[in-house]
């Protein structure tokens, strides 16, 4: 009878681990790589994001018909 | 170091084998120890430290992978914002394209117009001597009637059969070697050398037919025109019919 218990207790801690493990890989969006590779990613992408910004702003504000200056 | 540069991922699932194992070898000895009734010599100590390592290693990694959730959070939407400014620069560069081509198109044009500018420069000609030739065209009647032309004034602005005849050609058509075949019907009646049976018929002729309204060919009839017809004619400058049913080409 103990290790009727001992082997459903085991049956159970399997099935745990394995909803665990299920949890990691279907329900934690991000962790596929490092702390510092997202941190790295997540900087590439702000600076993407501030580059364009500027880049529309000063082609927004650009007077096409500017004439320039004789040299 | 090498650790640290894992996925997390990768770490929680070698974490959690690492617990089923230990979890599973406590829980064997254990059992195993309840039945022999021998004490182990600490090793269920060490398999309980470990277990407690490995758990407190999930509990962290747990945290780093709830901060990196949030994390890739922010980066979706950092990511949205990069679609969304790709989507105005190409807009923009469409216009600005369409722009660039206008622009090509209109400064090609001006060069254009400017060569012709400078190519009618150099061939300028004097506006008197262009007014001088209008006027002469124009005096010549020959691109509006006279102010007093009337219908019926046998003046034209081509020379009329009239004149043909009385002119150098139609004297030659006169001249015995100039043989029947070489000319029309009508040039050798009014040559007077054609039977009146040969003459051509039009569907328009008629015997009410004046002077002046009768179209070309009419050999007989311009016999009954004032002999002073030809050199009013000559006097005066050739007259452009406003009539259009008055035209003889046709019938030419």
């Amino acid at each position: 009878k103990d290790s009727q218990d001992i082997h459903q207790e085991l049956t159970k801690l399997r099935t745990k681990i394995q909803e665990a493990r299920e949890h990691v890989v279907s329900g934690m969006p991000g962790i596929d790589c490092s702390p510092g590779e997202q941190q790295q990613h997540l900087a590439s992408l702000r600076d993407q994001v501030r580059t364009k910004n500027q880049l529309l702003q000063k082609y927004k504000s650009l007077c096409m018909f500017e004439v320039p200056k004789a040299s | 170091m090498a650790m640290a540069e894992k996925a997390t991922k990768e770490r929680l699932l070698s974490v959690l084998d690492d617990l089923e194992v230990l979890s599973r070898e406590l829980i064997e000895m254990l059992a195993l120890s309840r039945n022999q009734k021998l004490p182990q010599a600490g090793e269920d100590t060490q398999i309980l430290d470990l277990l407690v390592q490995r758990d407190r290693e999930l509990q962290e990694l747990m945290e780093v992978g709830k901060e990196q959730g949030r994390v890739q959070e922010e980066m979706l939407l950092l990511e949205k914002e990069v679609e969304k400014r790709d989507s105005d620069i190409q807009q923009l560069q469409k216009q600005l394209k369409e722009a660039e081509h206008i622009l090509a198109t209109a400064v090609y044009q001006a060069k254009e117009k400017l060569k012709s500018i400078d190519k009618a420069k150099k061939g300028s000609i004097s506006s008197e001597e262009l007014i001088k030739y209008a006027h002469r065209i124009s005096a010549s009647n020959a691109v509006c009637a006279p102010l007093n032309w009337l219908p019926g004034d046998p003046r034209r602005p081509y020379p009329t059969d009239m004149e043909m005849r009385s002119g150098l050609l139609g004297h030659m058509a006169n001249l015995p070697t100039n043989g029947v075949n070489g000319h029309l019907p009508g040039d050798a009646l009014a040559a007077g050398r054609l039977p009146d049976v040969l003459t051509p018929q039009y569907p328009w002729q008629s015997s009410d037919v004046s002077v002046g309204m009768l179209p070309p060919h009419h050999g007989n009839d311009f016999g009954l025109e004032p002999p002073g017809h030809n050199k009013e004619n000559e006097d005066e400058v050739e007259a452009m019919s406003t009539d259009s049913s008055s035209s003889s080409s046709d019938s030419d």
